[in-house]
């Protein structure tokens, strides 16, 4: 049983403390380059089908620049029986489409029961690549899933899927087949020192893009089929207050306070200060000021 | 002269002593022999950091002089004098038992030993000797009958405990009487004090010659078998700890106590699951071993009802390695430590007393024999996190943040200077130098209490005129926490990266903030091949009030308590400095508290636990607080960003709003 793993290694801003305009204000050090956490989970249920079922194979596949191969490594050292790496020196500029069909053609190469990815990447969560992927293999796929069970003779796998607010869906699905993880899964494990020996070891099957025969038409065309034209950061939104007649819910008031703006939740407010005596009118009175409580 | 003790026994007899005395003797040798070779399989020592002088001025001091037991005496706590008699009275009794007993009666070499002066001086000796002995026994049986101090428990074995009280008392007895006996009859010349006593008691309560050479003889083979039975049970008791522990002390070597042995992390890395993967030194520990309890009294997780018991860490540690290594019990054992026996190492210690642990060092500091519980610990850490990734889910997230972000907030490197904004600190790169580097530490870059105390830091430097810089974004985490938990590995990726920025910057000597950062960057950096001087900043700060850099000039008329951070006071001796600087601001009342200096008890944050969960109804941080106001103090004073924390949450969470809680650098501010 072979179950193939697709990461993706991504440049994360997680700040913007940068000095130029042209770059959105983000600085070099305001990047992470980490393995997409969505595809580690991913990774992570591949791994837990094969503690299930011991005659299991994972292969981790990635599409990134030289630097990704750090996150193969880091597979290997989790777990993985084998990396390939899809060589390209400037990945940001592939959208989801010429992702998804590089992918495919090299999927088309290998055999799998099933495939697995993250539902989405967190730098761009365009969330496309892996049903793209599915539909140019020709293969069946099912997004959002939480909890996979593989039937007895593994030919048909069983999965939960998050819809909303706790409920699930529980699907049925043949394979070979793509499943898209979402965060909900048991937590990944942690790499173990003889795990990260070894995969020094383990070797990485490097190809490069350019060299992808791309003969046979797949039904794909590797070209970007999108085009970014802009890009802006947030502008920093005036602080919502809810107003002395408005209808809203006490709780939902207390959290507009609380708001520094509308993307940070309970970062605002003010702390006090004092014993309990001192600290009670002033609470009291901001909480009239604001019409949460009335004389 | 009367007949020699040799003619009341006859030569069946003493042959019969003789062989009993070598086949038991031989089968404790036996015992102690596999021991020996146990010990020897694990893995070899390092290097000692000292001379051959000092380690035996160390050993004479602490072995003969029982400076073990004498040093930590204390009013409620005076029992080590009694191991004084113990010690001393077996040492000269042992003695006695082989020149008079032995070569005496069963070779029959009495007359030759019996004669002149040395004699009558030993026999002087061990009179008094034996009282003091009986005394011993009498106060060591009322202690774990009547006064049961915690630390002999929870498992007082009073079965055992007793049998051998009145196995040594009835020796004690029999010595007595029968020298009495031999000097009645005329066996001998001279008797000591005490045996002369009992010689002119036995004369007027019994009878004639005859009645007394029966008695003498009966008396003398209760002896000859207690002295067998205490052979064949001293192997297998704690007693051993008499042969291992002087052995441990001896083998011992000196070092900061905060300071951590490395381990390989290359393939030969195993875990810890046979006996071969504990270092030979732990394996001696496991048998030096006398389960007095004061690593466990000290214990602040024993102490808050945690199920972590350093003793018993070490004691199952034990019966793991009697059982791994193939010794086995002559009697029956329980059915606990013969689980334990089926093992292996990682398995005989449960996850929940493993990981309760705060890395305090009491246990270490509080132990007689030199030994520490606390590197079994890690070593059982290191085999949980590096060999199965084994660890609270909690501790995912601060392994994550430290390794993607290089901080234990995950705030990340372009947020790390914002705690000097506004402070115009000099940056120090590669193309600029300083005298002192500032480092901050990821408490003091990131938490919102704590970057206020580094800021006025920095300003307190800049006001003293010094020539100081930070690293600013080029910090990273000193690895303390990782390295606590066990993850060496990611310890070693994070000081091989600081390390190599440290190297490539021009700077004289590096002043922390944080304890843990000063005890990393001084203690434990130097094996990995980072060599600075590195000074606590309380150290620095006494630096320049001595210089008169710093003055202190406001006043500051309060009742404060220092509370002493175990890796500052405990793990590096720094307690006096700051004291010295608290006491020099007028005003200041420095009171005391119990559980200071060296034997500080832990604020509950260190060991990881800043993040991991703590089990239990009692929390170690309130515990301390409690202790902290008992002598009604109007602030709390500490110097460890960790401390600060957890004991202004215990302050809070037990209603004493009264109280505040500072840093050093925060009076300094106020007065400086």
């Amino acid at each position: 049983m072979k179950v193939i793993v697709l990461i993706k290694y991504i440049r994360y801003v997680y700040a913007q403390t940068g000095t130029e305009i042209a770059d959105q204000y983000v600085g070099a050090d305001d990047i992470i380059h980490m393995i997409n956490p969505l595809d580690e989970m991913a990774l992570e249920g591949a791994l837990s089908i094969r503690d299930r079922n011991s005659d299991t194979r994972v292969q981790a596949l990635t599409l990134g620049d030289r630097y990704a191969a750090n996150g193969l490594k880091r597979a290997l050292a989790l777990g993985a029986d084998e990396a390939l790496h899809i060589e390209y020196g400037d990945p940001g500029n592939l959208d989801s489409w010429y992702r998804a069909a590089a992918l495919t053609r090299v999927l088309q190469s290998l055999d799998f029961d099933l495939i697995l990815c993250g539902e989405g990447s967190i730098d761009h969560n365009t969330g496309l690549v892996g049903p793209f992927v599915a539909e140019g293999l020709g293969i069946p796929h099912i997004t959002r899933v939480i909890r996979i069970d593989l039937s007895r003779e593994c030919r048909t796998v069983r999965v939960e899927r998050a819809v909303e607010r706790g409920d699930r869906e529980i699907l049925e699905c043949g394979m070979p087949a793509l499943l898209t993880i979402r965060k909900g899964m048991t937590l990944p494990r942690y790499p173990t020192l003889p795990g990260l020996l070894r995969a020094g070891r383990k070797p990485i099957r490097t190809l490069k893009l350019k060299d992808l025969d791309w003969g046979v038409t797949t039904g794909m065309t590797p070209l970007n089929r999108t085009k970014v034209i802009g890009l802006s950061s947030p502008k920093p939104k005036k602080r919502k207050k809810s107003a002395k007649g408005s209808r809203l819910a006490a709780a939902d008031r207390l959290k507009a306070l609380m708001k520094r703006s509308p993307s940070e939740e309970n970062q605002g407010g003010n702390i006090l200060e004092g014993s309990s005596e001192e600290m009670l009118p002033r609470v009291m009175e901001i909480l009239r000021d604001n019409g949460i409580i009335s004389d | 002269m009367g007949p020699e003790a040799g003619a009341a026994l006859t030569l069946l007899e003493r042959i019969i002593f003789v062989l009993l005395l070598i086949s038991t003797l031989g089968t404790a040798f036996v015992t102690f022999r596999r021991r020996y070779v146990l010990v020897r399989s694990g893995k070899p020592p390092a290097a000692p950091g000292d001379t051959p002088g000092e380690r035996l001025r160390r050993w004479l001091l602490y072995v003969p002089g029982q400076w073990c037991n004498l040093g930590n005496l204390t009013r409620g706590n005076p029992a080590g004098i009694l191991h004084v008699f113990l010690f001393w009275g077996v040492l000269v009794f042992f003695l006695y038992y082989f020149l008079f007993v032995f070569l005496g009666d069963a070779l029959g070499f009495s007359r030759m030993i019996r004669t002149g002066s040395f004699s009558l001086a030993f026999l002087r000796v061990s009179d008094i000797m034996g009282v003091l002995l009986i005394i011993a026994l009498i106060w060591g049986l009322a202690r774990r009958m009547l006064l049961r101090p915690g630390r002999l428990g929870p498992h007082f074995e009073l079965t055992a405990f007793t049998l051998i009280t009145l196995l040594g008392f009835i020796l004690m007895l029999c010595y007595f009487f029968i020298e009495g006996l031999r000097l009645n009859l005329g066996m001998i010349e001279h008797a000591g004090p005490v045996s002369q006593f009992f010689a002119d008691v036995i004369r007027k309560s019994l009878g004639g010659a005859e009645e007394q050479l029966g008695i003498f003889h009966i008396l003398w083979w209760v002896q000859a078998l207690v002295l067998v039975s205490v052979i064949i049970y001293i192997p297998h008791s704690g007693h051993q700890h008499a042969l291992f522990a002087p052995l441990n002390i001896l083998y011992g070597s000196p070092h900061a106590m905060g300071r951590l042995s490395p381990v390989e992390l290359d393939e030969t890395y195993r875990g810890l699951s046979a006996i071969r993967d504990f270092k030979q030194k732990q394996l001696l520990e496991f048998y030096a071993c006398t389960q007095c309890g004061r690593c466990q009294d000290a214990c602040p997780a024993y102490d808050t009802m945690k199920r972590l018991s350093p003793k018993k860490v070490i004691q199952d540690l034990r019966v793991w390695m009697d059982g791994a290594g193939g010794i086995r019990f002559p009697w029956p054992v329980d059915v606990e430590k013969q689980k334990l026996s089926v093992m292996k190492a990682w398995e005989s210690i449960s996850d929940e007393t493993l990981w309760a642990c705060t890395t305090c060092m009491a246990c270490q500091n509080a132990c007689p024999a030199f030994i520490s519980p606390l590197d079994k610990i890690i070593d059982l850490r290191r085999d949980r996190v590096l060999m199965k990734g084994a660890f609270y889910p909690e501790v995912n997230n601060l392994f994550r943040d430290v390794e993607t972000y290089g901080d234990t907030f995950g705030k990340g490197k372009a947020l790390r200077e914002d705690w000097a904004l506004g402070l115009n600190a000099k940056v120090l790169s590669s193309e600029n130098e300083t005298e002192v580097l500032l480092w901050v530490g990821c408490q003091g870059s990131f938490h919102d209490r704590v970057k206020m105390i580094v800021a006025a830091l920095a300003l307190l430097m800049k006001r003293s005129g010094i020539d100081f810089a930070v690293l600013g974004k080029g910090e990273v985490c000193c690895g303390d926490p990782a390295r606590r938990i066990g993850n060496e590995y990611l310890f070693h990726d994070l000081a091989r990266k600081n390390i190599k920025n440290l190297q490539s910057l021009h700077f004289k000597r590096i002043v922390t903030y944080c304890p843990h950062c000063f005890n990393m960057l001084k203690n434990e950096y130097p094996r990995l091949g980072g060599r600075f001087e590195v000074l606590h900043y309380t150290e620095w700060v006494c630096e320049m009030l001595t210089k008169g850099t710093l003055e202190i000039k406001k006043s500051l008329p309060a009742d404060i308590v220092y509370h002493d951070p175990c890796y500052l006071a405990r793990g590096n001796g720094l307690w006096q400095k700051p004291r010295e600087i608290l006491s020099s601001v007028p005003g200041v009342t420095l009171l005391e508290t119990e559980h200071s200096r060296m034997d500080t008890f832990c604020c509950g944050g260190g060991g990881g636990h800043m993040w991991m969960r703590e089990t239990g109804k009692v929390k170690i941080n309130e515990t301390r607080v409690r202790q902290l106001v008992a002598n009604d103090p109007e602030a709390v004073v500490t110097s460890c960003p960790y401390c600060l924390v957890m004991l202004e949450d215990g302050l809070k969470s037990l209603g004493l709003e009264t109280v505040t809680c500072r840093d050093i650098v925060e009076i300094l501010r106020d007065t400086v």
